[in-house]
């Protein structure tokens, strides 16, 4: 009998103990003070605040933990004793499990206060985002913000304004033939229109011909945003004035003939480039085995790094030239592909995190240029891109100019699906497993099935 | 007295039940009124009818992903059962020296027991498209060519069958040796008395002993094989393209890569639907096996 009445007892034991762990985590967010240090003025306050990112780039949450003791400073001058604490919440996965557990989160009442954005418009969707209309404009780079506009309201704030380049090795051409101060002009003939897409493409398969480099032009192995700077170089368009997803089937046409061409009839780009991963590829773009590579610019962290190269070597050889203009599109030009903050719209302390936020935009901005330094690219704050950290930064001291050139793409909804099937058919036109005009029609089809009739203008 | 003993049977069993009610059964409901909603990324809960399975119908690609789906289930519980009872039979009737034997399936244990991601890395690393893959230094080591093949998105269905079947092994044959371990001694002196060949022992003895066992074991993986994709996943992704895509990998890509978790579950309802129409009949077929053992007994 006893062992009866002890077997059920851990049975309920068990099943208690698992239900309260189902439970939702409350969240206390305020320090009670000590009772005892009451009677003293003023009265600290000392309140929690979460924060969420992902991946490498933690110099963002950084930016805003220390932010946050200048911020103190400033409130104390203000009379207002609050001390700003922070549990951190550094993840490294996959970006769409990201977002959806930031969503999630959110849903249960689990959130953090601040955290790194990503699929804006979902986020946007679910409510969880707070208005931040109300930041200084005008401290900003034009146009960064436009990421982060639903509907005419801002709802988070850019860190940094990293560009989608061409990288292109310069030794590469020096071995073709060309003089070192020819390879170093190159992106001033992109810039001024002298150097076309399609004399890129030719030199590219010239010197794939003669032997200057193993491979033309290599790109990220995954899916992602920078196979749409081709398409866009090539008369694409992806998304309308009103932030809405397209569907260019002309324009589709011409992409997968080139990336089916580019690894089937010109050899320039591995057939199996997406079966090879970050590291061969990086590795690739970094010793000159590929002469071009295109992706952000701050991927030039990996690609140094996995050839073990201080930035300034990698200067040397590498350098970095926007999109050409082609004879589909006028213009040379670079996507700016900002990374931002948001504040999560139930916070105990919105204003808090605005002033978090507005002390970065309108007051340390060193330290956001400090963090664009880190990742070699420009600031989203004008005045950060005088300071030295940038203006010396060996890789991104040259690309100046490009802000010039920077077109921001709106917050558009469905584009994961969209980049997530786009790389889906380039792997098979690559592999030569299917033809341009059947990628198209999958893509077309697809498209349809896994997107709302409201989420995409097919053309 | 047998009614006290059901009210203590009863109370032992409601935890587990509450249990398995909140774990198992509510999800499960969720999902199906979730196959009938626009569930997206925004967790916003709009009702869309037959939407999403009208989806599935129009998809071009379902075919290729239920012939996949056909392809991987029936070639790996194919081979995983004859190579089990291969194995079994190998350790446990032909070597009698329990040490030997044991180290045979403690090798075979290896696959089971690797984490899945170190597991699939290692066959990305055997069969990496690139010169240095194992595979493909082999090859050309033997070849000559100075080509390497990129075995990968050339034979992504039979990588990730192969994938599969090493880490299937290692189940059935424990089961497999157990059960043939039960078969009484006297069967077997029986049968070399009559001067049985091995061939004819296997046939007549191991084979109708581990019948049950071997409906089992087929039913375990099949149950197994439709709802794990885990291999796929970090091995090929179900391409290039959906190469290797199977159903339950479709559900997962529908609902995680392209956040339309209402279509996810829509595919995900099927395959239990599937589930459920595949366990009723193996139940009735176990059901009829022992009728007839009954009757022949009888």
């Amino acid at each position: 009998m006893k062992k009866r009445i002890l077997a059920l007892t851990l049975s309920l034991a068990v099943v208690a103990g698992l239900l309260a762990g189902c439970g939702n985590k409350e969240t206390s967010q305020t320090q009670d003070p000590d009772p005892s240090q009451s009677a003293a003025a003023p009265q600290e306050e000392t309140i929690t605040l979460r924060i969420a990112h992902n991946y490498d780039f933690v110099t963002i949450p950084d930016a805003v933990i220390a932010a946050a003791e200048r911020l103190e400073k400033r409130y104390a001058e203000e009379g207002k004793n609050i001390h700003i604490e922070f549990e951190k919440d550094y993840q490294r996965i996959d970006w769409n499990e990201y977002s959806q557990n930031l969503i999630f989160a959110y849903k249960n009442g689990d959130c953090p206060d601040i955290f790194l954005v990503s699929d804006v418009p979902s986020m946007v969707a679910s409510g969880m985002l707070l208005d931040l209309s109300d930041l200084d404009n005008g401290v900003f780079v034009d146009g960064v913000f436009a990421p982060y506009t639903v509907d005419g309201k801002i709802y988070a704030m850019p860190f940094d304004l990293p560009v989608r380049v061409i990288y292109y090795n310069k030794s590469v051409l020096v071995k073709h033939g060309w003089t070192m101060e020819e390879a170093t002009a190159l992106p001033q003939k992109v810039a001024s229109g002298e150097f076309t897409w399609e004399d890129f493409v030719q030199l590219c398969k010239d010197l794939k011909a003669d032997g200057s480099c193993t491979w033309g032009l290599a790109h990220r192995p995954g899916s992602g945003s920078d196979f749409l700077d081709v398409f866009q170089t090539l008369g694409g368009r992806y998304y309308d004035e009103n932030g809405t997803l397209v569907f260019d089937e002309e324009a589709m046409l011409r992409f997968f003939q080139f990336t089916y061409d580019a690894a089937n009839t010109w050899e320039i780009t591995p057939h199996d480039l997406s079966q090879q991963g970050w590291p061969a590829i990086n590795t690739m773009a970094g010793d000159g085995t590929a002469f071009a590579y295109y992706g952000p610019i701050y991927s030039a962290t990996y690609v140094a790094g996995a050839v073990e190269k201080e930035p300034e070597q990698f200067a040397e050889d590498v350098a970095f030239m926007m999109f050409p203009a082609s004879e589909y599109n006028k213009d040379p030009f670079v996507i700016a592909a900002p990374q931002g903050m948001g504040i999560n719209a139930d916070t105990k302390y919105p204003e808090i995190c605005k002033d978090l936020l507005k002390e970065l935009a309108n007051n340390s901005y060193d330290i956001l240029a400090d963090h664009a330094d880190t990742i070699f690219t420009l600031s989203s704050i004008k005045e950060a891109n005088e300071l030295e950290a940038i203006t010396t930064n060996p890789i991104v001291r040259d690309c100046g100019y490009m802000a010039d050139y920077s077109i921001s793409v709106p917050s558009v909804d469905g584009m994961n699906a969209f980049t997530s099937q786009l790389h889906t058919e380039i792997v098979q036109l690559e592999l030569g497993a299917i033809t341009p005009e059947e990628a198209v029609a999958d893509m077309k089809i697809q498209l349809e099935l896994n997107l709302d009739a409201d989420e995409i203008i097919f053309e | 007295m047998r009614r006290k003993n059901n009210v203590q049977a009863y109370a032992f069993l409601t935890p587990f039940l509450i249990l398995v009610t909140v774990l198992y059964i509510l999800p499960a409901i969720l999902t199906i009124v979730m196959a009938f909603t626009d569930l997206d990324k925004t967790f916003i809960w709009k009702m869309a009818g037959l939407k999403n399975f009208q989806r599935i119908f129009r998809d071009p690609n379902t075919l290729t992903i239920l012939k996949n789906t056909v392809v991987y289930v029936g070639v790996c519980i194919s081979a995983t059962l004859l190579i089990d009872l291969m194995f079994a039979t190998l350790t446990t009737h032909f070597i009698k020296t329990e040490r030997v034997s044991s180290f045979f399936k403690g090798v075979l244990m290896i696959p089971m027991i690797t984490p899945a991601v170190v597991y699939s890395v290692l066959w990305i690393w055997l069969l990496a498209s690139t010169g240095d893959g194992v595979l493909n230094q082999i090859f050309m080591g033997i070849t000559g060519s100075s080509s390497p093949v990129n075995w990968i998105a050339k034979y992504p269905m039979q990588v990730v069958i192969m994938a599969k079947l090493m880490t299937s092994i290692a189940y059935g044959t424990t089961i497999f040796s157990s059960a043939i371990k039960s078969i009484p001694e006297n069967q077997f002196k029986a049968a070399w008395v009559d001067g049985a060949k091995e061939w004819e022992i296997v046939k007549s003895i191991i084979l109708p002993n581990l019948r049950f066992h071997i409906v089992f074991i087929a039913l375990w993986e099949t149950l197994g094989l439709l709802t794990d994709y885990t291999t796929i996943l970090l091995i090929t992704d179900g391409g290039p393209g959906v190469a290797s895509e199977v159903w339950a990998l479709s559900a997962y890509h529908k609902a995680f890569i392209n956040g339309k978790y209402g279509y996810g579950a829509a595919i995900s309802l099927m395959l239990i639907l599937v589930v459920l129409v595949l366990m009723v009949a193996i139940s009735i077929i176990n059901a009829r096996m022992e009728r007839s053992e009954r009757n022949g007994e009888t």
